[in-house]
């Protein structure tokens, strides 16, 4: 029976233990949920052709063999066979391959196979995901067939087009637009024609990236906010006048009219909150928390974080508490990176780093996550990136008694920019060596604008002999890498275009910082995301000095 | 108003099948029960077209006629299908022919009424009858197609009941009823009988039988989901029904006929309707009673059958076809598997063994790990699988696991348990048929049956498991020699139409291999010659240890060519164990074994044994005979052996020792070349010890076992550094050690020489003291072998009169002396008296001074 079926049957206690029924596991039968897969995964995986070239002849028969004998693994390692699509070669024969971006790769993409076992766990996390939004207490939540959905995330073959294929498997939720059409629109299409159906049927559910729901939720906010006449709030389908208002459904019209009479009484412009009461809203992504506050504000619930990923798949979710989040048992086998490792490892590839398991995690830790897919997944100790920090081992508020993290960002040699893109160190080398311009040295690292938002802060050092010949203004250098970075990555682009941000801001250093840096520490500044000591260190690196001399 | 009397038993024997119906449609359905019900229905459909063709009902006579044809025809295929599914004897095809007979017959006859034309009707005097005047020679077709439908369920019925009294007794009423039937549809178209209802007579009559096999002869036990309130509704209903149905005729009765004054009819009619309804009421309580099984008492009669025959039964499969049997029949369930606990394997696992339909696949098992084993570990209660799915530990399931399940479409699990916490058995039920889920009451049955049968199972798996402990012998796994006694006899009667051959098997000089590797290798060698035997002899036959080393095989329809090729199979594998590492230790497994053979010795009945006794007994001389003649080999018994045997003309060991007498002068050779004192020494030591054992009157076999013995007794010397043998003076502590490990030494040589094992005991034990205090094993007593004490006393007679580095040799009385002292202390006493008189007889020789 799936989620429509037990509704109907009015199965409801049925329905909360079996999408959501993980989260009254003991660590002890969570870890044997792991264990267990873990143990299935490792017998198809190890006979694979994939499984056999990173074994490199090794047959371990234990997890803890494996673990000990498994190097941690990049998309590089499984690259040749599945950028080939070479089913043959995998554990279990993929039903659908997922794409993402490989920045920085030697490809531009990267390819994940997802076999049905997979997809059937990843469809039954995703309802319950959808449950735990609309959840204010355990057990009480609040779905219904009717309900319909603006779904504002990619469709195939990215991982978030899955979403509404797995779910439609379990409920015939109404996705506005509908799935069909959304797959042949732009991005700023899809958005556009969402918000002109949800305001003529109503919406219940919205899911996307915290940032594309900011910025969208944003401009509906200022096309009502901009008022009569300004044209672009029927643009955006706001539905000002009397014909657009006139199609919707009665509901909506009496909702409309009272919000603007509201507003106007209040002398603020409309809120999304004004127009819809959500059920659920759910966001995935990066740096959610720097848009939670202000989506809550516009909307009037509080958006419910997941965790999601290409290669991953769904691992983990936020519920009613809204205070942490929760790994699935059964997508990933989990293990954790300690952050001192991490940065260990980092510097030296060679380290034989250790890991820990969930039912050994820290609380107040930084950890890099390290997934084994379940399930009959390609991708085994794979270092996805990502940095959480566990926030406890039990919730009371939750009645939990299994770790909760929280997602810290993306590892330190990666800059991820509202969840649109990511800024490798080699993406920025490219960008400065297309541009011609004449850069010593650079650091690049992550900031926060006045509002909270994410930006990329690239501090450079030009050639001290150049500055004479060629205009080199902080203007100039910005526009000129903007136009490469926009030239050498679609997701950058696409952040300006569909987000409207600047991601980008350039600080010149002083001529000779870097190497005064080096020579005063003994060792080069990380070039990406240096510590904040570090970099408040080389910004007055020449300061320091000329007061040691004068000492 | 006589016509439409005929008219009101019809309506009342409709109203009783209809009642019927309404009570058997609220029951338990089972084929029978089915057929019983389709039955009814034909019998509805025959008396009420009859009844309505008969009232010239709208839309015409004829319609009603074919209505109560096609009744009749249908109820010949009802009571067949209700006698085969009653004697449990299915006849598919038989019932799909007359079905497409019967079908064929009645279409064809709808346009014409070619095979049975409908009756004219006949209007005299205000009148109505119906006349049968139509008949054809084609009505035979049909009534011969009926006729021979009886007869096929008349002979189903007698051979079905044949032996059985109380089918017999059940059946007859019904068997009345048909052909009553029969005949009273045959009736009608006999003119005398022209105008009279005969056939729905005859089924009145038929109804009446049925009723009374129902409830006197309890035909079958009806499981009913009807309450007696339900039963009392139908019976008013239908009461109502007949009371107004039979009103109009009460009415002339009691007005015309009777003249009864108005003001009592209404007394009357409330007289009548309750009786109609009392009679229905009380039906159904005989129905009720003796016919229909509430759920309760049913299972209250299961569970208390089902406690006798387990708790009266040690077998285990026949307790859990029981519990299997009494569950299906009860609940309707199917398929039901049953696993056990896989005690050998450790795991935890459980493998399936037992299920209600012997054509399901057994071959699958679930891991000690499995979910559904952790969950019915935790649960006392029947699992319903579909919340089990529902749960969060199902996300551990392994995808083969859920396939698992999917494929046997399991719907409930449950754990058997031997104690509180300790899981033994686990029970699937699947194939539910219609049902999504057993009923509660069903369910506390179920785990009822269960409670009763974990109980009966344990004690079963503690009989098992005595009664294999007490057949089988510990060390090899093979049944024991007692067992084996109790098995001859019961395979001798199997076999007394064809042959049995016993093969008896005795491994050669078994006794020798464990004084030289030691019995925990003597075991090994056991272990691995019993699986070798069990591998080659598989589900042909048994297999027993029949004594310490030998094995008897019984093989039930085996001729001598073919226990002649089992023999010679055994014996290339037994010729290959030698060579085989048996050791754990590397040391262990490196050392080369003296070759394992067998001596085989086979009887074949009837051929060579005319008893049980004869068998065995002819086995044992066979065995005997090889052994004498040599060993490593087989024989079957014939006269010849017995001839031989009487002869008693084995080959002489002398001639045996000959062939070895080579390798000995070899050794002694060697020992000469290093020290030549230890040649003489031995040459004289073989003289007395010959001669001691011959005054002895001992076998001359062992005379020459000895005399081998003592001119290698001393061959360990080589080993030993002429500094420390030749040393003048007292031995050092460690000095002497290494003299004493020159025993060990000589059997380290001589046990890599197979041939001469032999000797071993005698060379091994030639320090051994008669009181217990020598070495290397400081055995005493008789317990040394009488070669090793014969050995001591020469040797040390020898070393006491010879004249060494060390020493000065001493006089011979003074020897004497010293082997009196010595006797019952080093010496057995009696065989050193024996020797001081034979050297008082001249045996020693005083060495000539030039010697040495």
């Amino acid at each position: 029976m799936n989620l429509q079926e037990l509704l109907a049957a009015q199965e409801h206690e049925r329905i909360w233990e079996y999408y959501c029924g993980f989260l009254d596991l003991s660590l002890d039968a969570y870890m044997t949920i792991q264990y267990r897969l873990m143990e299935e995964q490792l017998v198809l995986w190890s006979r694979s052709q994939l499984g056999q070239q990173i074994l490199k002849g090794q047959r371990p028969t234990t997890i803890d063999e494996f673990r000990q004998m498994v190097p941690l693994t990049t998309y590089e390692d499984y690259s040749d066979i599945l950028l080939s699509k070479r089913w043959e070669a995998l554990p279990d024969k993929p039903v659908i391959w997922i794409q993402t971006t490989w920045e920085g790769g030697k490809h531009p993409v990267k390819l994940a196979p997802y076999t049905r076992s997979m997809l059937d766990v990843y469809r039954t996390n995703v309802t319950a995901c959808l449950l735990l939004s609309t959840a204010t207490q355990k057990g009480v939540f609040n779905v219904a067939q009717t309900d319909k959905i603006l779904y504002a995330l990619a469709p195939l073959p990215y991982a978030t087009g899955l979403f509404p294929l797995a779910l439609g498997e379990e409920i015939s939720l109404g996705f506005l637009p509908a799935v069909k059409d959304a797959e042949k629109m732009t991005f700023s299409e899809r958005n556009k024609l969402g918000f002109k159906l949800a305001m003529k049927k109503d919406v219940e559910f919205f899911f996307g990236l915290g940032s594309v729901a900011y910025a969208v939720s944003q401009s509906l906010s200022d096309s009502f906010g901009k008022g009569r006449g300004n044209g672009s709030g029927s643009e955006s389908g706001s539905g000002n006048s009397l014909s657009t208002l006139l199609k919707c459904h009665p509901r909506m019209i009496v909702r409309i009219l009272l919000a603007k009479l509201r507003c106007a009484r209040e002398r603020r412009g409309i809120l999304p909150k004004d127009l819809f009461k959500l059920k659920g809203f759910m966001v995935a992504g990066t740096d959610n928390r720097y848009y939670k506050d202000d989506l809550e504000a516009l909307w009037g619930v509080r958006p419910m974080e997941l965790f999601a990923g290409t290669e991953p798949s769904i691992i983990g979710t936020e519920t009613w508490s809204r205070e942490g989040m929760y790994f699935f048992p059964d997508t990933c086998f989990y293990e954790f990176l300690h952050e001192s490792d991490m940065m260990r490892l980092y510097r030296n590839p060679e380290y034989k780093a250790p890991t820990v398991l969930m039912h050994e995690v820290v609380p107040g830790e930084k950890y890099e996550i390290i997934i084994s897919v379940l399930k009959g997944g390609a991708f085994m100790r794979y270092r996805v990136g990502d940095v959480y920090r566990c926030v406890g081992r039990e919730h009371k508020g939750d009645g939990t008694r299994i770790p909760r993290f929280e997602y810290v960002d993306r590892v330190p040699h990666i800059i991820d920019i509202a969840g649109f893109t990511r800024i490798s160190e080699h993406s920025i080398q490219s960008a400065i060596r297309h541009s011609g311009i004449a850069v010593r040295g650079w650091v690049a690292c992550k900031a926060y604008n006045h509002l909270n938002k994410p930006y990329l802060q690239l501090y450079l050092e030009m050639e001290r002999g150049d500055l004479h010949e060629t205009p080199m203004t902080v203007s100039v250098v910005k526009d000129v890498l903007t136009t490469y970075f926009k030239y050498l990555d679609q997701d950058y682009r696409d952040l300006k275009k569909i987000l409207g941000m600047e991601p980008l801001e350039v600080v010149m250093l002083k001529c000779g910082s870097l190497n005064l840096y080096q020579k005063r520490y003994g060792e080069p500044i990380a070039t990406m995301n240096p510590t904040k000591q570090a970099l408040e260190a080389l910004l007055n690196i020449h300061l320091m000095e000329a007061t040691e001399r004068r000492i | 108003m006589g016509q439409s009397l005929f008219g009101y038993v019809s309506s009342i024997a409709l109203f009783s099948y209809l009642f019927l119906l309404l009570l058997f449609l609220n029951t338990v359905r089972n084929k029978a029960i089915n057929a019983f019900i389709m039955m009814l229905t034909s019998l509805i459909l025959w008396t009420g077209g009859s009844l309505l063709m008969r009232l010239l009902a709208w839309p015409d006579y004829v319609f009603w006629y074919h209505v109560s044809l096609g009744g009749l025809m249908l109820m010949i295929l009802a009571y067949f299908q209700f006698f085969t599914a009653l004697v449990n004897r299915p006849q598919v095809l038989m019932s799909r022919v007359y079905a497409v007979l019967l079908g064929i017959c009645f279409v064809v006859n709808i346009p014409g009424g070619v095979l049975l034309h409908w009756p004219s009707v006949v209007n005299s005097g205000g009148r109505v009858s119906f006349v049968y005047d139509h008949a054809t020679p084609w009505v035979s077709v049909l009534f011969g197609l009926s006729g021979f439908v009886v007869l096929h369920i008349l002979s189903l019925v007698v051979s079905s009941t044949k032996g059985n009294r109380r089918l017999y007794r059940q059946l007859t009423p019904v068997v009345y009823g048909i052909i009553v039937l029969f005949l009273g549809n045959l009736a009608i178209l006999l003119p005398a009988l022209q105008g009279f209802p005969a056939d729905i007579a005859a089924g009145v009559v038929n109804a009446g039988l049925l009723m009374y096999a129902l409830v006197r002869n309890q035909l079958f036990k009806v499981r009913s989901n009807a309450t007696n309130r339900f039963g009392h509704v139908i019976s008013l209903m239908v009461g109502f029904a007949v009371f107004y149905s039979v009103r109009p005729y009460m009415e002339w009765l009691l007005g015309s006929v009777l003249e009864i004054a108005p003001k009592y009819h209404l007394w009357i009619y409330l007289a009548t309707f309750s009786t109609i309804v009392y009679c229905l009421i009380f039906f159904w309580n005989l129905l009720a009673t003796f016919t229909f099984i509430r759920d309760e008492v049913q299972h209250n009669e299961a569970i208390k059958s089902f406690s006798f025959e387990a708790s009266n039964n040690l077998s285990l499969d026949a307790i859990v076809s029981a519990m299997i049997g009494t569950i299906r029949d009860t609940v309707g369930v199917e398929k039901i598997y049953l696993g056990f606990l896989d005690h050998g394997s450790g795991s935890g696992g459980f493998t399936m063994r037992y299920s209600a339909n012997p054509l399901t696949d057994l071959a699958f098992s679930l891991r000690g790990d499995n979910p559904l084993v952790q969950r019915l570990q935790e649960s006392d209660d029947l699992l319903y699988l579909e919340d089990f799915k529902h749960q969060p530990i199902y996300k551990s399931m392994w995808n083969v696991e859920k396939v698992q399940l999917e494929r046997l479409d399991a719907t409930y699990a449950f754990g058997i348990r031997e104690n509180e916490h300790r899981l033994v058995g686990i029970v699937l039920f699947s194939d539910m048929g219609r049902k999504n889920r057993i009923k509660p009451q069903d369910l506390d049955f179920i785990v009822s049956i269960f409670s009763v049968a974990s109980i009966a199972i344990k004690n079963a798996h503690a009989y098992e498991k005595a009664l294999i402990e007490s057949r089988t012998d510990e060390l090899t796994g093979v049944l024991n020699r007692r067992y084996f006694y109790e098995l001859v006899p019961l395979e001798y009667e199997k076999s007394r139409d064809g042959s049995l051959v016993l093969m008896l098997l005795s491994i050669d000089d078994f006794k020798l291999f464990n004084q030289l590797y030691g019995v925990k290798h003597g075991d090994r060698v056991l272990l691995k010659a019993a699986q070798i035997i069990k591998a080659s002899v598989g589900q042909h036959g048994v297999v027993a240890r029949y004594s310490g080393k030998e094995f008897a095989i019984l093989l039930p329809g085996y001729d001598a060519y073919a226990a002649r090729k089992l023999c010679e199979s055994l014996q290339n594998q037994f010729g290959e164990l030698g060579n085989e590492p048996m050791g754990h230790s590397d040391k262990e497994s490196f050392i080369r074994h003296k070759r394992i053979t067998i001596s085989a010795g086979i009887s074949i009945s009837p051929y060579g044994a005319s008893s049980v006794k004869e068998l065995i007994s002819n086995a044992e001389q066979a065995v005997y005979h090889v052994k004498r003649m040599g060993k490593n080999g087989f024989r079957i018994f014939d006269t010849f052996i017995k001839q031989d045997l009487l002869g008693d003309s084995p080959k002489p060991f002398s001639e045996i020792y000959n062939e070895y007498e080579a390798t000995i002068v070899a050794l002694t050779a060697a020992i000469d070349a290093k020290d030549h004192y230890t040649f003489n020494h031995s040459q004289n030591v073989a003289k007395y010890s010959v001669a001691l054992a011959r005054a002895l009157k001992l076998n001359p076999d062992i005379v020459e076992n000895i005399r081998q013995a003592a001119l290698l007794h001393d061959i360990g010397k080589i080993a030993i550094t002429e500094m420390v043998l030749n040393k003048p003076g007292r031995l050092s502590n460690d000095e002497f050690l290494v003299m004493q490990g020159h025993v060990e030494a000589s059997i380290d040589i001589i046990r890599h020489l197979p041939s001469l094992d032999y000797v071993i005991p005698a060379v091994l034990s030639h320090h051994e003291r008669f009181d217990g205090t020598g070495y290397p094993r400081r055995i005493s007593g008789e317990d040394i072998p009488i070669t090793g004490r014969i050995l001591c006393i020469a040797d040390s007679f020898d070393a006491i009169v010879s004249e060494r580095c060390y020493k000065p040799g001493i006089p011979f009385d003074r020897a004497l002396d010293i082997l009196r002292a010595e006797a019952g202390r080093q010496f057995d006493p009696n065989l050193v008296n024996t020797f001081i008189e034979l050297l008082e007889e001249g045996l020693y020789e005083a060495p000539s001074r030039s010697v040495g």
